[in-house]
């Protein structure tokens, strides 16, 4: 039985790995809430504060997300939402994002499987950008079929990014990421992810990694 | 603002209540957990081992609702096996994933009409075959041999006007309902946003 110290320890070894070539670091701490009954409609909420790690711990912006999510399937799903982040930078303006995505998941034995495909459109001053995303996804269950209460479960996703603005040379973003989670109970999660993304890959890239932990909590 | 949140986080995090979740036992809600050789019924281990030469099998302790019980799982001949024991190793079933195709065309058409009773739009997701052990347990293999399982465990989604759920459901040699529960929705947010 692998320990538990020792799974988190492979959960950050591209943390490691990675270290000498990132231009930044940056902490991302989430709290989510998804609210799901009987019907077809479910909601999410999710509040989420990202800093930078250099040689201090820098706040960068605090954002809150609303979705509302339409099962269209038995297997996909519609989806919009919309986005306010709260910069702490004064030169920077503060953003307003709307999204739409649809999504589709598979189980293949204890494997899920999610595509999402996203439109993104981020409102900044007067800037107005457009993202078009993708990414491919899927979780285990380290222990059994399911995850069930007090299971760990590993995740893995890979996103492309196309971003369009105007006057501007569009970008294409690339993200990786590997996070292991723990089912706390029957409504709990808390998951450690992390993320490296190639910004602007085809000209001059940032190399950003992210740590994100997510607290997940299902109504 | 930093430690605030973070704080908050943990609190969330640590918080390990048991919440006492109002679970009506017609829903499934096993749980099961992957165990060592040695925490498994030796008697349990023999009858296993006389249904298969596969090394690689998967054990596990199942918890469903007060229930505790054993099980075995294995691929044999590209099948999936399942084979679950009482607590103090006493055989109970087998079960045998099986492709559609596999169930007789008669059979199928009345678990088709029964199914549409629920629904009118469905998608079977997982059949196993079930074979209850006979009197001589001698004879268990060559009722799996000849395809003469006592019951069908299936898992099927539904979709109606207002919402999609998945059933599991035990369907008798006749295409009959016998048993359904619901299956649980796992949440999977961390995939979709």
């Amino acid at each position: 039985m692998i320990s538990y110290c020792f799974r988190v320890f492979f959960v950050l070894i591209p943390a490691m790995g990675l270290s000498q070539i990132v231009d930044e670091v940056l902490v991302q701490p989430s709290i989510n809430v998804s609210f799901h009954n009987d019907s077809r409609w479910s909601f999410n909420t999710a509040l989420e504060q990202r800093n930078v790690v250099a040689n201090e711990y820098d706040n960068l912006h605090v954002q809150l997300s609303q979705f509302a999510s339409y099962e269209i399937g038995f297997y996909s799903q519609i989806g919009m939402g919309v986005m306010y982040r709260e910069v702490f930078d004064r030169d920077r303006p503060e953003e307003l994002r709307t999204t739409q995505q649809y999504v589709r998941t598979r189980n293949f034995n204890s494997l899920k499987i999610a595509h999402r495909v996203r439109w993104d459109q981020r409102w900044r001053g007067d800037l107005l950008t457009h993202r078009w995303r993708y990414q491919f996804s899927g979780a285990i269950p380290l222990n059994g079929n399911v995850t069930d209460a007090s299971e760990f479960y590993l995740t893995s996703a890979a996103e492309i990014v196309f971003i369009a603005e105007n006057n501007e040379r569009p970008a294409y973003d690339q993200r990786v990421s590997i996070g292991l989670g723990k089912q706390l109970n029957s409504d709990y999660k808390l998951q450690l992810t992390t993320e490296y993304r190639w910004e602007d890959f085809t000209a001059a890239s940032d190399r950003l990694l992210f740590v994100n932990l997510a607290l997940y909590y299902s109504l | 603002m930093n430690k605030y949140s973070l704080g908050i986080l943990m609190v969330f995090a640590f918080a390990k209540a048991n919440y006492l979740t109002a679970q009506s036992q017609q829903t499934k809600t096993e749980q099961e957990e992957r165990i060592e050789v040695n925490a498994f019924p030796a008697v349990a281990l023999d009858q296993v081992q006389a249904l298969t030469t596969v090394k690689k099998i998967k054990l596990y302790r199942e918890f469903d609702g007060d229930k505790e019980s054993f099980e075995a799982k294995f691929k044999s001949n590209g099948r999936r096996y399942s084979v679950e024991f009482s607590e103090d190793g006493t055989l109970e079933d087998v079960e045998i994933e099986v492709a559609k195709r596999k169930i007789p065309d008669p059979l199928w058409e009345i678990i088709e009409q029964n199914l549409e009773q629920i629904a009118n739009r469905w998608r079977v997701e997982r059949i196993q075959q079930q074979y209850l052990p006979p009197v001589n347990k001698k004879l268990l293999e060559q009722k799996i041999e000849s395809g003469n399982f006592d019951a069908l465990e299936m898992v099927v989604a539904f979709k109606e006007k207002r919402k999609i759920y998945r059933k599991e459901l035990l369907i008798d040699q006749q295409g009959n309902i016998i048993k359904e529960r619901d299956v649980k929705r796992v949440a999977y947010d961390f995939l979709l946003f």
